[in-house]
């Protein structure tokens, strides 16, 4: 069990992580909610959201897999959907899918072991959104319409809508205070989650839990995924090493589903807004579903040909990340911390930070978002010249969500470079970790190790993204290099360290090395 | 707006009381020992798990030669030589073999493996023939020269 300060300190550097990781799908999220309030509109939402008919729930998939947002930013679309008098069903199915999913984690797991189960992973996502909108709208009492209706009349679409440089005032003002507002206390309670399982499993207590051959590992899964806050892309990354280490598929699935596509927050706005007696039979059934499908895809999709490693290092990240013999614990939470921030936390952080302190200022003066209302209304109603017209907003709106898009998929090249710079990377992150795992030098090695696997995942996509394929044997000395990179890893653990197996280790990368290398250069 | 932060309050207030509940009554460490190493787990190796792409032929065709299609007590046996096939991707991917002699191998293999797996690792006349060209298809492969030597500067590169 884990003592008293561990539980404190690994739970901080949890939340801390997940914030950090969080970082830029709600900074997005944000965004998007104040494009969908002041740009979209009421009808426009319906209309992109399928209106309330039962296009709806596929609609709202549909958009939710193209939105780059997680279980966090999706929050505060949410609220402007249920601002839209949306149904709950079609809610609900935005909610649980948007974070499964995005452009740079499809494209990541498409070039996974098995591409053709990421692809059945998505049509089963489809398949519990639509049943389970179905269920939430059947199961809405007509009162609830009423309701809606009425709680959007309470907030009407001005007449006078702000245009211009007070619509974008309006946005920041919007953005601003749900940064320090509702959304952060929503944030919070989902990150909650993560600090929960942190003080309950002690470090590297998940490493066996999932195993293909256990009946229980998508029920243990269930359990802890439902407090899980993952990103898409962890959420992917962790389907790879599930695959790589033949663990349960059926556990993979309820991790996809659970784990990325909802956190503690989730169910509690559902509650919130709509009863927890309806969003507790929803959550119910969701958890039921989810369980039903994993049981039943567990056994069909064990991968062929992998040797089950008896272990994954997958869930790590949601056990303490303090082992029970750390010494000086803070540091080393500050240490897990810092080496969880890459260049876009960081830039996200910075960004989320300065919309938190205008938040505050606003909340301060107590400016909100109607004092840019009201001053449009004011404004005096002039003939539009030739080149200064009015443009809807349902125009500007459609145009930014449509950049958006865009933006995502620029996004993804960028992610994802040319091969040769793949490779560039890698040379580097080779270098200093074999170079440091020669000399003994483990904690420079083990620092250099995951970069140079999450580059060569990012080779197989990059070449998969530009050349519409990754050849099987490409694919196949891709996993073997990981494979031997993670038995390198194991030794470096290894207390005391054995030379010897770290040299046998070492001399297996050089091999593999050379044929992984190569068979990306010929291309 | 305050009907909603009163009602937050009252809701995280039950939620830590939650929480404070399962740290303390939480799960127990199996063990109470620190441990040696982070990674006690190492990857478990089959028994039959072939050294090299020459040993899986090897390991394969002993199997063949020792079961036949009516023996029941050959199970065991079977069932590691369906291991064996599908392996054999994995085995001959790390070996000195070029891409275009892994790419037949590859196929074999699978196509072999996909007919093993309706019939539950039972091994048919015509599983058994295309199993032994799999065999000789390695060893007329690995007599062909090393195509990946792997030299002091691709260990540098």
């Amino acid at each position: 069990m884990n003592d008293p300060t561990q539980m404190i300190v690994g739970g901080l550097v949890r939340v801390a992580q997940g914030f950090a990781a969080a970082a830029p799908t709600l900074l997005v999220g944000l965004v998007i909610a104040a494009i969908l309030r002041y740009y979209l509109g009421r009808d426009g939402i319906c209309r992109l959201f399928g209106g309330n008919t039962i296009r709806s729930l596929p609609q709202s998939w549909l958009i939710g897999m193209l939105l780059p947002v997680c279980s966090i930013g999706v929050l505060p679309i949410l609220r402007e959907m249920r601002r839209a008098g949306m149904k709950p069903g079609a809610m609900a199915a935005f909610a649980l899918s948007a974070p499964l999913f995005n452009p740079l984690s499809l494209l990541y797991g498409l070039t996974l072991s098995r591409p053709l189960v990421i692809i059945l992973f998505a049509i089963g996502s489809l398949v519990i959104v639509t049943a389970l909108g179905l269920l939430w709208d059947a199961i809405q009492p007509r009162s609830g319409a009423a309701k809606e209706s009425a709680a959007f009349a309470a907030d009407p679409v001005p007449a006078n809508e702000p245009i211009g440089v007070q619509r974008l005032a309006a946005v920041a003002t919007h953005i601003g205070r749900e940064a320090t507002g509702p959304t952060l206390a929503l944030t919070l309670l989902a990150l909650s989650g993560l600090a929960i399982l942190a003080a309950v499993f002690p470090y590297g207590a998940l490493q066996t839990s999932v195993e293909q051959d256990d009946p229980m590992a998508p029920l243990t899964m269930l359990m802890v995924a439902v407090p899980v806050y993952a990103t898409p892309m962890l959420a992917m990354s962790q389907l790879g090493m599930m695959f790589q280490h033949a663990n349960s598929p059926g556990a993979a699935f309820t991790l996809l589903i659970l784990g990325t596509g909802a956190n503690l927050a989730t169910p509690y706005w559902f509650s919130r807004q709509y009863g927890w007696k309806a969003s507790g039979t929803w959550f119910l059934c969701l958890l039921l579903i989810v369980l039903g499908i994993s049981y039943a895809v567990n056994q069909p999709l064990i991968p062929a040909g992998v040797e089950p490693a008896g272990h994954t290092h997958a869930f790590d990240i949601y056990a303490n990340p303090l082992p029970a013999n750390q010494a000086n614990i803070w540091n080393a939470g500050k240490t897990a911390v810092a080496e969880s921030i890459g260049i876009a936390e960081a830039a996200a952080l910075i960004g989320l930070g300065l919309i938190a302190v205008l938040g505050l200022v606003l909340r301060g003066l107590g400016i909100d978002e109607s004092r840019w209302q009201n001053s449009s209304a004011t404004l005096p109603v002039e003939t539009p010249k030739t080149w200064d017209m009015i443009v809807p907003r349902s125009v500007i709106g459609t145009a930014m969500l449509v950049g958006l898009v865009a933006l995502s998929v620029v996004a993804c090249f960028a992610y994802y470079p040319p091969p040769q710079e793949c490779l560039e990377e890698i040379r580097m992150a080779r270098t200093e970790c074999l170079s440091a795992a020669s000399s003994g030098d483990t904690k420079h090695a083990l620092f250099w190790l995951p970069v140079w696997e999450e580059w060569s995942r990012r080779l197989e996509v990059a070449t998969f993204l530009r050349r519409g394929q990754v050849r099987p044997y490409q694919r196949m000395q891709g996993y073997l290099i990981r494979k031997k990179l993670e038995l390198l890893e194991h030794e470096l653990e290894h207390d005391p360290l054995e030379p010897a197996e770290i040299k046998a280790a070492l001399d297996g990368i050089y091999a593999t090395n050379t044929r992984w290398v190569n068979s990306f250069r010929t291309d | 707006m305050n009907n909603i932060y009163m009602q937050f309050r009252n809701d995280s207030i039950r939620f830590s009381i939650l929480l404070s509940l399962v740290v303390v009554l939480g799960c127990r460490d199996e063990s109470a020992t620190a441990k040696q190493s982070h990674f006690e787990h190492d990857h478990g190796v089959a028994a039959h798990w072939p050294s090299d792409l020459p040993d899986a032929a090897k390991q394969l065709r002993s199997r063949l030669d020792r079961t036949s299609t009516d023996d029941p007590e050959s199970d065991e046996l079977q069932e590691e030589m369906a291991d064996l096939v599908s392996w054999i991707p994995e085995v001959a991917a790390d070996s000195s073999l070029s891409e275009n002699d892994w790419i037949p191998i590859n196929e074999a293999a699978k196509s072999l493996s996909k007919k093993l797996q309706p019939s539950g690792h039972q091994w048919t006349q015509s599983a058994r023939e295309q199993a032994y060209q799999l065999c000789d298809l390695i060893e007329k492969s690995e007599s062909k020269p090393t195509a990946h030597p792997v030299t002091l500067e691709s260990k540098s590169s």
